[in-house]
């Protein structure tokens, strides 16, 4: 499942950083050893380093470990051990001093990177039970509504009366519309990382992009005003249609959801540089401080959001628009409300002969 | 009593074809129904349809190879049912001569319009006409005039190519593909930045409010369509 993929993927991430938190440890420890080395045997140099690579162990994992336990004897053999700037080990005792590190250095190593495995587990699981328990909240809502509007309908006097059989077929619809919008973020989910989706660049125009996402949300939600501000004569964009439209639909969706009823949501859309930028904004409540940086991760949701949803349309968008070579962000206007803003760069657009009216 | 329009339905989920039966026979539709692509080919061929409605995700065959073989001998109209999120199949089955498609979950009014306007469109075919008229936009083919709100239009000749391809094809969704070889020619099967400029210019000349076309509309990933508007 994806949340366990995703928290290896950010383990793997520091690799890299890890690598070099290993050396640095190697080096800080070598320089330490070169100022007290007057004041110390060699011996003790040696716990200097066994020092360092615990101290290190609780930051990093085997790899890293290992890679600071053979440069940290190497070091120690060649700079402090007799014969000194050698490899060779006069004393018997200094070999077993030697094997003895090396050896305490490795099953450090391998413990500390058993517990940190376990670590990401123990947090994948946690993360799992979470998802599951709002997933089955979320389709089982849905569910409920319209098996209760359907025995409803079942009731004779219910159907005579034109206003209830409206509403309950309406309720019905809510519902429906629910689910439908949750599993097809679900398979959004799954296509963004399961790294299939390729995106299908064309020369977009924004405005089109803009008016039809907008008319495809008018026929669902019809309480909210939505006003549009696009700078005249923009260029042409690189971007996939479909997948930016689900972009804007998902930014304007969760505008919708965290504004008061009829509240306005604004569109706006310029060039500024080089690039065009999308921006959506309302006038809800705004994001709380500590969320804010997390906003666009998977199943993050603000503690007083309305009902609906698992948090997975913003993290959909990020990825959508950052396959597509774009940025998204976010910011609290300054009054009250939030603006996601989607930047995508600006290309030269090949020539286009034109003509002049006949 | 009048003639009815026999439609075949070719899917192999019973439950929708239950609701598609439902919703076309409450519209004085005839149905029948097809539970394989086989099934739908042999019942094609022996009731004649006036109209198929094709499910793209068929168990014996891909829904697109069903319509292939039925393009081989017939021009019946088709319609097709799509998943979401699946423009390439769509814009495929388009190009290879399906008349429409609806996207599931789809809703009952939708279908029933796209196949009335498919057959409809049938009827357009066998009998030309010249002039159009859609809102408050009138085009006369033969003398390359369109007005709108009874004022006189210029387009260019590319725009009036264009729209006319819209007119002759009104309702139906023409794919970027078909629109761009028809217009451009088959090299410049590609350029759809052609075509975002083009029809930026078209609609901001025909269109009552070029920032929500009601004429032509985007369908989003596959093409664009000329709305019936009585």
């Amino acid at each position: 499942m994806f949340i366990q993929n995703e928290l290896f993927a950010k383990a793997k991430l520091f690799v890299a950083k890890q690598y070099l938190l290993a050396n640095l440890f190697v080096i800080a420890a070598t320089l330490i050893n070169y100022v007290i080395e007057p004041f110390m045997g060699y011996w003790g140099l040696g716990l200097i380093y066994l020092l360092a690579l615990v101290v290190q162990s609780l930051f990093t994992s085997r790899g890293p470990i290992f890679l600071s336990a053979i440069l940290g004897t190497c070091l120690w053999n060649f700079l402090f051990i007799p014969p000194k700037y050698t490899f060779r080990i006069h004393s018997p005792d200094d070999i077993l001093l030697v094997v003895v590190y090396f050896v305490v250095a490795m099953v450090t190593g391998t413990l500390s990177a058993t517990i940190s495995k376990s670590k990401v587990l123990e947090e994948s699981e946690r993360l799992h039970k979470l998802l599951l328990s709002s997933l089955s909240h979320e389709l089982r809502t849905p569910i409920a509504a319209i098996k209760g509007a359907v025995s409803n309908l079942q009731v004779e006097s219910l159907i005579a009366n034109q206003t209830l059989r409206t509403q309950v077929i309406s309720e019905i619809q809510v519902a429906n519309e629910r689910l439908n919008r949750l599993i097809e973020n679900l398979l959004d989910m799954s296509r963004l990382e399961s790294g299939y989706l390729k995106p299908r660049l064309e020369w977009c125009d924004v405005a089109d992009l803009i008016s039809t996402t907008i008319r495809q949300f008018k026929d669902k939600s019809h309480l909210t005003k939505i006003t549009v501000n696009i700078d005249a004569d923009l260029p042409l964009v690189n971007i996939d249609f479909v997948l930016m439209e689900q972009v804007l639909s998902n930014l304007l969706h969760n505008a919708v959801s965290h504004s008061p009823e009829s509240s306005q949501i604004r569109i706006s859309c310029k060039k500024i540089e080089k690039t065009i930028q999308i921006s959506v904004s309302d006038n809800g409540p705004g994001i709380e401080q500590n969320i804010l940086p997390h906003i666009f991760e998977k199943f993050v949701r603000a503690p007083k959001a309305a009902s609906g949803g698992i948090g997975l349309g913003l993290a959909i968008a990020k990825g959508f628009v950052e396959i597509q070579g774009g940025f998204i962000e976010v910011k609290n206007l300054p009054q009250t409300g939030a603006c996601f803003t989607v930047k995508l760069p600006v290309k030269e657009v090949p020539h286009v002969p034109r003509e002049s009216s006949q | 009593m009048s003639h009815k329009n026999k439609i075949l339905i070719i899917d192999d989920e019973p439950q929708i074809r239950r609701i598609l039966r439902m919703g076309l026979e409450s519209q004085g539709f005839f149905v029948i129904e097809a539970v394989s692509g086989a099934e739908g080919l042999k019942h094609a061929s022996t009731y004649l349809p006036d109209a198929v409605i094709l499910d793209l995700g068929l168990p014996d065959c891909r829904g697109i190879e069903v319509l292939r073989q039925l393009r081989e001998w017939s021009e019946v109209p088709v319609v097709i049912l799509s998943v979401e999120n699946d423009e390439n199949e769509k814009v495929e089955a388009l190009n290879r001569g399906a008349d429409d498609y609806v996207t599931k979950p789809f809703g009952m009014n939708e279908l029933i319009a796209r196949v009335k306007v498919s057959l409809r469109h049938k009827r357009t075919m066998e009998k030309p006409e010249i002039n159009y008229r859609f809102g408050t936009l009138e085009i006369n083919l033969d003398s390359h005039l369109v007005w709108k709100q009874g004022k006189e239009l210029r387009l260019t000749s590319t725009e009036f190519s264009l729209l006319k391809l819209f007119v002759r094809h009104a309702g139906k969704v023409l794919t970027h593909k078909m629109i761009l070889k028809e217009i451009w020619g088959p090299k410049h099967e590609a350029d759809t930045h052609y075509l975002r400029i083009y029809i930026g210019t078209l609609r901001k000349k025909i269109e009552e409010d070029p920032s929500e076309p009601k004429l032509i509309v985007t369908e989003p990933g596959v093409g664009y369509r000329l709305k019936f508007v009585e």
